[in-house]
């Protein structure tokens, strides 16, 4: 298969997709926030393209326990989900966070070693 | 043009039109199914919703409908299924589970690509799903055949149903969705069809025998023959080729139906026969003659129509002569026909109307009666359509009216109209007076026939009279119960019986009013309201004089007492003097003098409880009067 080529934007949407969770989970663990917040701020860190991809991991997050939500009223249309971090949830953002450090040092000293 | 729908996305209302609302159908589709495995597809697939209606209401704002480019950049935004790793949207079909409504999506044409004369037959085939426009064209014909009606549904709809030109038209004829993919589909089956129309010579095995007649039947309607004639044909070569036997059947059924509408257009004819004398313009023997040319308008088309059901049944044909003849015959009866609706209808052009005065001036009772003079009724057949009949050469037309109008002095006028048209308004003018009086005045009743006569040699135009009654105000009018029909102007703010006839009306300032009906008793309520509050003005009013006259006394009685106290003083002074003279001589004559006083001052309070006494009686009188006339008051307005 002459699939390595074709896969180069995969694969950098896999790492992309890979610390997303982190990413989240750090920026719910600053406050409860709204999804569109959420949107915004990965976006402006080019960390996802299209919006759908958030919901299904928000969605994930939040059966496994990491994260919870309640409804709060909005002044235009309908009440709207806001999203806050559990214990759990910032138990595993701690871990996250600490591997992710760990990893960018071994990337790094890897990469700059070669 | 596309229709719209109103949509809840997310909690949100949209208005959308069908093409956006099919795309989103489309999309959430495609991604339901991607996360149909997913544990919280239902809560990712409302997220997705809500977040989706946030978009399209920031675009959407300001404007009235979203449309299919909002709807596509907000699922640019969200994302394709594509990028969540689902199927991507089937832009061929955005709805491959639904079938579209087919119904209303369809539309009836004409099918120019697949017609014998119109293409109605195979337009009203593809309409209805028919795969095969022969079916349609064989009910049509046994219609034509049967009863004459799909002949005329078939005219009217090849001229009133649109041609289904476009390549939309078309695909709305059939019912097929319209998207670009189906107007491609269908575009590149037309390519084919024609390549190989032109690509190959027609293969004459595979065409049926009656294709080979329903050309022959378009050839002729389109080489000029005539529609009727293309449509002969076509008929002739249906029923010989495919049906023979139905031929027979129908056939027979077109003759017998044709022999029973034939006896009834004589009978008719000969029911209108009397009449044609009193409406034809001209003499009498026009009037036989012109109905004769009704007679060959009508029989001979008849005949032809039943000539054909003959030769269908067993071959029969009219000797080419005799059909030549009647179609002579025909044309010769069309011109005459022409003539005498040109000559008869001239003397409609003008209408003139006349009045004649049955009465002027006062009557000796303040009720003038109305009612019925000669009445005339008729409903049989031999009426003209129930409205009209002859009688002693006369045509007779019912229907009087009566209208009460409120006179200009305090005179009775009773005044017939009358109006009837003529070629020039003399004539006019002359043939509304010819009309016959319908009113006679004796003594203070005034009888109203309810029929006009008209004279044979006037005809009938347009004749009509009426009868104007002015009744002074103040005056009244009795009209005889069913007089019909009768009207007048009543008083807007009356609310008894609208019907005239059985009642008597008096004529008001503000219109008439019907004398002893029982007002509705809504409006008893507000009367008895009002009298109540008129009464207690009055009572006020009666208070107020009383309080006067109570003043006016107290003043006497005070005037009077001071008087009495005058007296007194006087005595008084009387004696004083007396006593200082105390002369023996004088004590009689005191006595006397006080005993005169006494009396005199006595008399004097007598008078005064007297005339109290007299004020009481009358005002009580008064107050009784006033309580009297309150009391009839109500009972006047309670009848």
């Amino acid at each position: 298969m002459d699939g390595n080529t074709l896969n180069i934007s995969n694969s950098k949407a896999q790492l992309r997709k890979g610390v997303l969770e982190l990413c989240i989970l750090a920026i719910i663990h600053e406050a409860p926030v709204y999804p569109s917040d959420i949107i915004k701020k990965l976006k402006d860190a080019q960390l996802i393209v299209v919006e759908g991809t958030l919901y299904p991991l928000l969605n994930r997050l939040k059966d496994a326990g990491y994260l919870e939500y309640n409804w709060q009223e909005s002044r235009s249309g309908p009440p709207r989900k806001y999203y806050q971090i559990t214990e759990y949830g910032k138990q595993l953002y701690q871990e996250l966070n600490e591997s992710w450090r760990e990893l960018v040092q071994s990337v790094h000293q890897t990469t700059n070693h070669k | 043009m596309n229709k719209i729908q109103t949509i809840n996305l997310g909690g949100n209302p949209f208005t959308v039109d069908d093409d956006a609302y099919e795309y989103l159908q489309a999309y959430i589709r495609s991604l339901k199914k991607h996360f149909k495995n997913s544990p919280g597809c239902d809560e990712i697939i409302s997220d997705i919703e809500g977040r989706l209606a946030e978009l399209l209401a920031e675009r959407a704002e300001g404007k009235a409908i979203v449309t299919l480019r909002e709807v596509k950049e907000v699922i640019t935004i969200m994302g394709s299924p594509e990028e969540f790793g689902a199927d991507p949207i089937d832009e061929k079909q955005f709805d491959p589970e639904r079938p579209r409504k087919q119904k209303s999506g369809r539309r009836l044409f004409k099918d120019p690509d697949d017609k014998v004369i119109s293409g109605v037959c195979s337009g009203i085939a593809a309409y209805f799903g028919i795969n095969d426009p022969t079916w349609v064209r064989v009910a049509f014909a046994i219609g034509i055949i049967g009863g004459g009606i799909s002949f005329w549904l078939y005219i009217i709809l090849a001229i009133i149903l649109p041609k289904a030109d476009s390549a939309a038209d078309r695909l709305a004829m059939k019912g097929e969705p319209i998207d670009y993919a189906s107007i491609a589909k269908k575009v590149q089956e037309e390519i084919e069809h024609l390549s190989h129309e032109f690509g190959s010579p027609i293969d004459p095995e595979t065409k049926k025998q009656f294709d080979a007649s329903m050309a022959t039947a378009g050839k002729a309607f389109s080489t000029g023959r005539g529609v009727l004639a293309g449509i002969f044909v076509f008929i002739g070569s249906i029923l010989k080729q495919i049906i023979p036997f139905a031929i027979k059947i129908a056939s027979i059924v077109l003759i017998v139906m044709l022999s029973l509408m034939l006896v009834g257009l004589i009978f008719g004819w000969s029911m209108l026969w009397p009449y044609a004398q009193h409406f034809v313009a001209g003499p009498r023997a026009l009037g036989a003659l012109s109905m004769m040319n009704l007679f060959f308008l009508v029989m001979i088309p008849f005949a032809f129509v039943l000539m054909l059901g003959a030769r269908f049944y067993n071959g029969t044909r009219m000797p080419k002569a005799i059909a030549a003849g009647l179609g002579g015959l025909w044309l010769l009866n069309l011109l005459g026909g022409v003539s005498f609706g040109v000559n008869t209808g001239r003397q409609f052009s003008n209408n003139a109307n006349q009045e004649k005065t049955v009465f002027e001036g006062k009557i000796s009772s303040d009720v003038l009666t109305v009612e019925y003079g000669e009445k005339k009724d008729r409903e049989d057949i031999f009426t003209l359509f129930g409205a009209a009949w002859i009688e002693d050469e006369k045509m007779v037309f019912p229907n009087v009216p009566v209208h009460i109008v409120p006179s200009k002095d305090d005179q009775f006028h009773i005044i017939q109209e009358n109006i009837a048209a003529g070629a020039s308004t003399s004539e006019a003018k002359r043939r509304a007076n010819n009309i016959s009086n319908v009113a006679s005045f004796t003594g203070n009743t005034l009888k109203v026939n309810n029929y006009i006569e008209i004279d044979k040699n006037d005809k009938i135009r347009n004749q009509h009279a009426s009868i104007f009654i002015h009744v002074p105000i103040g005056k009244q009018i009795k009209i005889a119960e069913h007089l019909y029909p009768v009207d007048g102007d009543r008083d807007a703010d009356y609310n008894g019986p609208w019907d005239f006839a059985g009642k008597q009306w008096k004529m008001t300032e503000k219109g008439l009013v019907c004398e002893g009906c029982e007002l509705k008793t809504n409006d008893l309520g507000n009367t008895i309201q009002e009298s109540i509050g008129q009464a207690l003005e009055q009572i006020e009013q009666n208070g107020i004089e009383l309080g006067i006259n109570a003043e006016q006394m107290a003043k006497d009685l005070e005037q009077q007492s001071k008087d009495l106290g005058k007296s007194a003083e006087e005595l008084a002074k009387d004696i004083e003097i007396n006593v200082k003279s105390l002369d023996p001589n004088q004590n009689e004559k005191i006595i006397i003098k006080l005993d005169e006083s006494q009396s005199k001052a006595d008399a004097k309070l007598d008078e005064v409880k007297k005339k109290i006494e007299e004020k009481k009686v009358e005002i009580k009188k008064k107050i009784d009067a006033k309580k009297e006339e309150i009391k009839e008051v109500k009972e006047r307005k309670q009848q």
